[in-house]
C-alpha cells in the first residue's frame, strides 16, 4: 500500500498530462491545468521549501553539537538564514530595502565571482583537451583552432574563408552530432516518461519495493 | 586668554549648536530640493467628465528618483495611494514635465487592499497620506457617492457565493403612485470576493499630490496638494468625413474618422449643407442657431457603446438629381451622451461609378480547429503569398534570396507556389520557381549582365486545398532602393491585375442579442483571414448599487438613488446580515428568444426570479392592455397604426415571458445551486454566438459591404467549439503507441529468458570500481544530481541511479554525501538512500544529515558542494543529472582534489565539459539506460532495446523523408508535426 498509492496518483497524473498534451479542450487546458494544477503547484511549494529549511537546518545544527570539522562555518548558515528572512520579512524585498541590497551587494557579487571563475576552468579544461595525444583530440583541437579564430578580427585577417569553414563546422558535424545526442535523449525521456507510465520505473518512490 | 574648562565646555557647545543648525538647514534645503514643483491638475479635455490629468515637474536625475507615487483622495486630510510611476534611475526622465491621466478605472477596493486604514511609509502623524484605500466598507461608505463603482467579481463567486439583501419595504409610493409590496433584492458579496474599480464622478473635487521616492525608497516631501474638477466637454469633432455620390447606384456613401477618444460618442448625425468657404463654415458652425435651418439631416445613427461603425449609406430616390448631391457639402455631427456634439470639416462629395468599388467580400466564418473553443476564423481570400524582402547573395546582385510571407487560415493547404519572374515591360519570364516545401525564402538568379537596378516584377500562383481559382494572382514589383542597397517590394500588391494595397478588410461583429455591429478589427490586403478570439465568461461586471454594514446596533445601508448614495439606518433585526456587504445588482440575462426577439432577465435567487417573471408578465399584460385600449380611442386609424409596433413589441415580450422554455424550467428549479448552475449553462450558452461581416473599404467612402451570414432568411449566429483532440498530433500519438507497443513486445521477450543484448558502457561499468575504490582510501563519495527538478527525466534517471550506487556504498559502508538543489527533491533522495541501506541490511550506517538540501541559487550550489569537496576530500564523485553553467565549476575542483569523477547528463553544452573533466561520461540516453544497465531487470532491458529499434524506426523515415523530398514528393514531410 506504501507503494500502489504513490504508483497510483503518479500514473494516474501521468496519464492525465498525457491527455493534456494530446487534447487542447477546454476541461483540460483551463479547469485542469489553470484553475486546479497551477493553483495547487503554487500552495504546495512553501512546504516543499520548509523541509528543505528544516534540512539545511538539522545538518548544520547537528555539525554544531558534534564539533564536526569546519563546524564554525554552520554559524554564518544560521545568521546568514535569519538575518536574510528577518529582512525580507520586516524590510520588504522591494528595491532599496535591507534584502534586496544585501541581494545585489552581497550574493549577486559573490555569483558573479563563482562564474567568472568559469573563464580560468574553461581555460584549463581547455588545455586538457587540446592535447594532441590522438586522433580525435587532434581533430578537436584543429576544429576548435578554427571556430576560435574565426570569432575574432585577426581570423578574417589570415583568411576570408576561415569564417565559412568555422559556420561550416558549427553547422554540419556539431549541428549533426548535437542533434543526434537531441534525439537519443527525446526517445530516452520519451521512453522513461513510458517507463513511469507503466510502472516499470519506480526509483522516484523512494527506492526498494 | 586662557582656555579653562568651562570656557572649552562653551566652546564645544557653540560649535556643536552651529553644526547642528547647518545640517538642519542643509537637510530643509535638501527636503525642498527633493520636492515635485510646479504640481497641476487639469481637466482631461474631449471626455466625458470622468477624467483628470495631473502633470508636474520632474526632478533631476541627480536626485536619483525611481518612482513618483500619486496620491488622491475626496478632501486634503486623507489622501490614498492610487499609482506609481516608475523611472529609469540612471536615465531620469527626458521630458520637461510628466503627466497621469486619472481617467480610466482605478482601484477601489481589492483582495490585495489593506484590511483597516494604513498611513504611508515613513509619514508622521500630520501626514495626509495613506497607503490604498483599506478594506473596509464601513469606512469606504464615507466616500463612496464621490465615485462611479464598478465591481469586477468571478462569476462562480457571483452565482453561488452572493447573500441574498432585500431593503426594507418603502412606505413612500414609487414612480407608478403605488407602494410597492416588498424591498428591492440584492446580491450582496463580501469586500474580499470582488474587485471594486471607481470612476471620477463629473463635478466632484477630487485632491491629489506626488510624492517623489528616490532608489533608497525614502519618501521625499509631497507635492502641494491641489485639487481637481472633471467636468464633461464637447466630443473633438470628426477629423475627416468622405463623401461619395455613386451616380449609377443613385446612392450616397459616407465614411468617416473617429477623433482619438470616442468612448462616449453615442451618436451621429450627418448634415447636407450648400457649398460655401471653409471659413464660413467654421463661423457658422460655432454658431448652433445661425445653423438651424441651413442645414438639412441626411443621415443619423447610433454608435455607442464601442460599436465605432464608420460607415452609411443613403439611397437617393428616383425624383431627386444626382447633381444636387454633387454639388453640395456635408459634414458630421459627433454627438456624446451629455448631449454636447461638434462638427467635422465639410466634406466634398467625389462623384463614382459602382464599377470603381472594391469587389464585395464572399467571406466566411468557421470554427478555429484544434483549439480550446474560444476562436472562429473569419475568411474573406485564397492564401495570400508576397514576398516580404530581398538579400543579394553576392556583390554583383546576381543571386538573390527572396523572403515571402505566406498568410492562410489553419485549413487552407498550400501545395505548390509558383513563382515567375519578368523583367521590366516584358511579358515572357526570365525564372521560374515552383516552391513545393514552403519554407519562406527562394534563390533567384538574375539574367547575365541584366541591370539590377531596373528591378523587376513577380507573379505568384498557388494551387492547393480548398481549390484555390486557376486565375487567383498576386503580382509585387521590387524595385532597387538606394538608401537600403537592396531590392525591396514597392507598397503595391496586385490581385488579379488589381492594386489592392489601400483596400482595408474591417471585420465587424454582432452578437446575437444585440442589434448594432460592433467594430473588431481593420486589416490590411495583405490579410485574408482573423482569428476572433470569445473567450469563456470568467468575470461578472456589474454596477455597484449600494453598500450595507452593522455600526453598533444599527444596520446601515447606502442604495444608489436619484439623489446620489441614500443612507439609511435602522436597528438591527433578527436575520439581519451584520458582515460589511457590497450590493449589486441580482438580476441577470438569461437568455436572447430569437422567435420573440426579447432578452429575457431573471435573479440570482430562486424566489425573487419566479416573482420577477410573473410580475413582468402582469406588468406586460397591463402595459398591453392599455396600449389596445389607447388605439381603439384613437378616431384616425392612421394614428392608431403608429400604436402597432409598440404593441406588437409588448405582445412579443410577453410571449418571450409567458412561454419561453429556458425561463420556466429556471424558475421550476427550487435548489438555488442547481437552478444557478443550469442559468449558467445557459446564459453563457448563448452570449458566445456570433455573426460577422467585411466590409471592404479604401478608407475613403469607396466601400462594399459583405452580406450577414445566413440560414434562409435567418442570420447565422456560431460559436467556437471545444475540441477534445489535436487534429496535428496524430501522427504524434500513433508514434507513441507504436514505441508503446514495442516497449511492451520487448519486455515480454525479455520476461520469457531472452538474451537482450546491450552494448557495454564504459562509465556505468565503472561505477562499482569506482565505489571500491572510495572504499579502499576510506574516503566519501559525493552524489551531485545538478540543478534539474522533479520534472527533468536526468533528475528521474539520476535518482534510479542513487538507489542503486547507495545500495553500494551501505554494503561496504562507505560515506554518500547528497548535496540537493531542489528542495521537493530532498525527501525522494532521501528516501531512496534510506531504502538502500534497509535493504542490504544496514539501517544503522545511515545518516539521513548526508543528503540534504543545500540551496536553489545556482553559484551558491557549486560553492557549496566545491566546499564540501575539498573539505572532505572526496574519493568519488558522481555527477549525475540535468547541469549548466555549473558543471565545470565542480567536475574542475573534484579534478583537483584527485577524486574520480563519472558524470552524465542530457545537457548537450555540458556534455564537452563533463568529457574533459570526467574520468567517464554517460552522454545523453546513456544516463537514461544506466538504471537498466545496472539492474539488469529484464522490464527495464525491454525498454532500452525498444528504445534502440525505434531510434532505427527514426532514422529510416528522416532517411526516407530526405529522398523523397529530393524529388518533390513532400507528403512525408507534411505528414510529420513541425513540432
Amino acid at each position: 500500500m506504501k507503494k500502489t498509492i504513490p504508483l497510483f496518483i503518479v500514473i494516474l497524473g501521468g496519464l492525465i498530462f498525457v491527455a493534456y498534451a494530446f487534447s487542447p479542450h477546454r476541461f483540460l487546458q483551463d479547469d485542469f491545468y489553470n484553475k486546479f494544477y497551477v493553483p495547487w503547484t503554487y500552495a504546495s511549494a512553501p512546504f516543499a521549501a520548509l523541509l528543505g529549511i528544516i534540512s539545511l537546518s538539522m545538518m548544520h545544527s547537528s555539525k554544531i553539537k558534534r564539533r564536526a570539522p569546519k563546524w564554525q562555518f554552520s554559524y554564518f548558515f544560521f545568521a546568514g538564514f535569519i538575518v536574510t528572512a528577518l529582512a525580507g520579512l520586516i524590510g520588504g524585498m522591494q528595491k532599496g530595502g535591507l534584502f534586496m541590497w544585501m541581494f545585489e551587494n552581497m550574493q549577486m557579487p559573490m555569483s558573479a565571482t563563482m562564474f567568472s571563475l568559469l573563464a580560468f576552468y574553461m581555460a584549463s579544461a581547455a588545455y586538457k583537451a587540446f592535447r594532441a595525444r590522438s586522433m580525435e583530440a587532434t581533430v578537436l583541437l584543429v576544429a576548435a583552432i578554427f571556430v576560435m579564430l574565426a570569432q575574432v578580427p585577426l581570423g578574417v585577417k589570415i583568411s576570408k574563408h576561415l569564417p565559412t569553414i568555422s559556420q561550416w563546422i558549427l553547422d554540419v558535424p556539431n549541428l549533426a552530432s548535437k542533434r543526434g545526442i537531441g534525439l537519443g535523449v527525446g526517445l530516452g525521456a520519451v521512453a522513461t516518461s513510458l517507463k513511469i507510465l507503466l510502472g516499470i520505473e519506480r526509483s522516484y518512490l523512494g527506492g526498494g519495493d | 586668554m586662557r582656555l579653562d574648562r568651562r570656557r572649552l565646555i562653551l566652546l564645544l557647545l557653540l560649535a556643536f549648536t552651529v553644526l547642528v543648525t547647518v545640517i538642519i538647514a542643509q537637510k530643509q534645503e535638501d527636503k525642498d530640493q527633493y520636492m515635485v514643483k510646479d504640481f497641476q491638475v487639469d481637466d482631461v479635455l474631449a471626455d466625458d467628465g470622468s477624467g483628470l490629468v495631473l502633470s508636474w515637474k520632474p526632478l533631476d536625475r541627480s536626485k536619483r528618483i525611481i518612482e513618483y507615487r500619486v496620491y488622491r483622495g475626496v478632501s486634503p486630510d486623507q489622501l490614498f495611494f492610487l499609482d506609481a510611476i516608475p523611472v529609469n534611475v540612471k536615465i531620469g526622465v527626458a521630458s520637461d514635465r510628466m503627466y497621469y491621466y486619472d481617467n480610466s478605472g482605478s482601484e477601489f477596493i481589492d483582495i490585495a487592499s489593506p484590511r483597516h486604514l494604513k498611513k504611508e511609509k515613513q509619514q508622521d502623524a500630520k501626514s495626509p497620506l495613506y497607503r490604498k484605500m483599506p478594506r473596509d466598507i464601513p469606512f469606504l461608505a464615507g466616500m463612496a457617492d464621490k465615485f462611479s463603482l464598478l465591481s469586477l467579481v468571478d462569476k462562480g463567486k457571483y452565482y453561488y457565493s452572493s447573500k441574498q439583501f432585500t431593503t426594507d419595504k418603502p412606505t413612500t409610493p414609487g414612480p407608478d403612485g403605488k407602494i410597492p409590496e416588498s424591498g428591492d433584492t440584492y446580491a450582496g458579496l463580501k469586500d474580499y470576493q470582488q474587485s471594486v474599480i471607481c470612476f471620477l464622478k463629473p463635478g466632484e473635487k477630487y485632491y491629489y499630490t506626488v510624492v517623489a521616492v528616490n532608489e533608497r525608497s525614502k519618501f521625499q516631501k509631497p507635492a502641494a496638494i491641489t485639487v481637481g474638477t472633471p467636468i464633461p466637454n464637447p466630443p473633438d469633432p470628426s477629423p475627416a468625413l468622405y463623401t461619395v455620390v455613386l451616380e449609377d447606384k443613385r446612392t450616397l456613401q459616407f465614411e468617416w474618422d473617429y477623433p482619438l477618444y470616442k468612448d462616449d460618442i453615442a451618436q451621429y448625425r450627418i448634415h447636407q449643407l450648400p457649398a460655401m468657404s471653409d471659413t464660413m463654415w467654421m463661423q457658422l458652425k460655432q454658431n448652433p442657431e445661425a445653423l438651424q435651418g441651413k442645414t438639412n439631416v441626411v443621415a443619423q445613427g447610433g454608435v455607442g457603446s464601442g460599436s465605432l461603425k464608420n460607415y452609411t449609406t443613403i439611397p437617393l430616390t428616383t425624383e431627386e438629381a444626382v447633381a444636387k448631391f454633387a454639388e453640395a457639402r456635408y459634414s458630421i455631427e459627433l454627438m456624446d451622451y451629455d448631449g454636447f456634439s461638434s462638427y467635422s470639416p465639410l466634406s466634398v462629395p467625389r462623384l463614382k461609378q459602382s464599377s470603381a468599388l472594391p469587389p464585395i467580400a464572399n467571406f466566411k466564418v468557421e470554427d478555429k480547429p484544434n483549439d480550446k473553443g474560444d476562436r472562429l476564423t473569419v475568411t474573406w481570400d485564397a492564401p495570400i503569398c508576397f514576398v516580404v524582402k530581398t538579400t543579394a547573395l553576392d556583390s554583383k546582385f546576381s543571386r538573390l534570396r527572396l523572403n515571402y510571407q505566406l498568410n492562410k487560415t489553419e485549413v487552407q493547404k498550400v501545395k505548390n507556389i509558383y513563382f515567375e519572374f519578368f523583367k521590366t515591360g516584358e511579358s515572357k519570364p526570365f525564372a521560374k520557381i515552383k516552391e513545393f516545401y514552403q519554407d519562406d525564402k527562394i534563390v533567384l538568379k538574375l539574367p547575365k549582365g541584366y541591370d539590377y537596378k531596373q528591378g523587376f516584377r513577380v507573379k505568384i500562383t498557388m494551387e492547393g486545398k480548398p481549390e484555390i481559382p486557376k486565375d487567383y494572382m498576386l503580382e509585387q514589383d521590387l524595385m532597387f532602393d538606394p538608401p537600403m542597397m537592396a531590392i525591396m517590394p514597392t507598397k503595391a500588391l496586385y490581385r488579379n491585375g488589381l492594386d489592392v494595397s489601400r483596400i482595408s478588410n474591417v471585420v465587424y461583429k454582432k452578437t446575437i442579442s444585440s442589434p448594432n455591429l460592433t467594430l473588431v478589427k481593420r486589416n490590411t490586403s495583405f490579410d485574408n483571414s482573423l482569428d476572433v478570439t470569445i473567450p469563456y465568461p470568467s468575470l461578472m461586471q456589474k454596477p455597484v448599487q449600494g453598500l450595507s454594514f452593522a455600526k453598533d446596533d444599527s444596520l446601515i445601508t447606502l442604495i444608489n438613488g436619484s439623489q446620489g448614495m441614500e443612507r439609511k439606518a435602522r436597528k438591527l433585526q433578527s436575520g439581519d446580515i451584520k458582515t460589511p456587504l457590497v450590493l449589486l445588482s441580482a438580476d441577470l440575462d438569461l437568455v436572447f428568444d430569437k422567435k420573440n426577439e426579447t432578452r429575457i432577465d431573471t435573479s440570482l435567487f430562486p424566489s425573487v426570479g419566479v416573482k420577477l417573471a410573473k410580475d413582468k408578465v402582469e406588468e406586460l399584460k397591463t402595459t398591453l392592455a392599455d396600449l389596445n385600449a389607447q388605439k381603439a380611442a384613437l378616431p384616425d386609424p392612421a394614428m392608431a397604426a403608429q400604436l402597432d409596433s409598440q404593441i406588437d413589441k409588448v405582445s412579443k415580450q410577453l410571449a418571450a415571458y409567458s412561454e419561453n422554455n429556458n425561463l420556466t424550467h429556471a424558475n421550476a428549479i427550487k435548489g438555488k445551486r442547481s437552478r444557478m448552475r443550469y442559468i449558467a449553462g445557459v446564459r453563457e450558452d448563448y452570449s458566445r454566438y456570433n455573426t460577422y461581416q467585411v466590409v471592404k473599404t479604401d478608407g475613403k467612402g469607396m466601400f462594399v459591404e459583405g452580406e450577414l451570414p445566413k440560414d434562409g432568411e435567418e442570420i447565422r449566429y456560431l460559436k467556437p467549439v471545444s475540441q477534445w483532440f489535436d487534429a496535428n498530433k496524430y501522427v504524434t500519438l500513433f508514434a507513441t503507441f507504436l514505441f508503446a507497443t514495442m516497449v511492451m513486445v520487448f519486455v515480454n521477450l525479455a520476461k520469457r529468458g531472452k538474451d537482450l543484448y546491450i552494448r557495454p558502457i564504459a562509465g556505468i561499468q565503472e561505477i562499482d570500481n569506482a565505489i571500491g575504490r572510495a572504499t579502499e582510501m576510506g574516503r566519501p563519495m559525493l552524489y551531485c544530481m545538478g540543478i534539474g527538478s522533479m520534472t527533468d527525466v536526468a533528475t528521474i534517471a539520476s535518482l534510479g541511479i542513487l538507489g542503486l550506487v547507495a545500495k553500494r556504498a551501505a554494503e561496504y559502508d562507505t560515506k554518500l554525501i547528497v548535496p540537493c538543489y531542489d528542495y521537493i527533491l530532498l525527501p525522494i533522495a532521501q528516501e531512496i538512500v534510506r531504502e538502500a541501506h534497509y535493504s542490504v541490511g544496514r539501517p544503522d550506517t545511515y545518516d539521513k544529515n548526508t543528503v540534504f538540501y543545500l540551496t536553489n541559487s545556482q553559484f551558491a550550489y557549486v560553492a557549496g558542494v566545491n566546499g564540501i569537496m575539498i573539505r572532505e576530500r572526496m574519493a568519488t564523485n558522481f555527477f549525475l543529472g540535468y547541469f549548466a553553467a555549473e558543471a565545470l565549476l565542480m567536475t574542475e575542483t573534484g579534478n583537483s582534489v584527485g577524486a574520480v569523477q563519472i558524470a552524465g547528463t542530457d545537457a548537450v553544452t555540458q556534455v564537452p565539459f563533463f568529457i574533459t573533466t570526467c574520468d567517464y561520461t554517460l552522454i545523453g540516453e546513456e544516463l537514461y539506460a544506466a538504471s537498466a544497465y545496472l539492474n539488469r531487470e529484464p522490464m527495464l532491458l525491454g525498454t532500452l532495446k525498444a528504445q534502440d529499434y525505434f531510434k532505427f524506426f527514426i532514422l529510416t523515415i528522416m532517411i526516407l523523408g530526405a529522398v523523397l523530398s529530393t524529388f518533390q514528393f513532400t507528403g512525408l514531410n507534411e505528414l510529420l508535426p513541425l513540432k
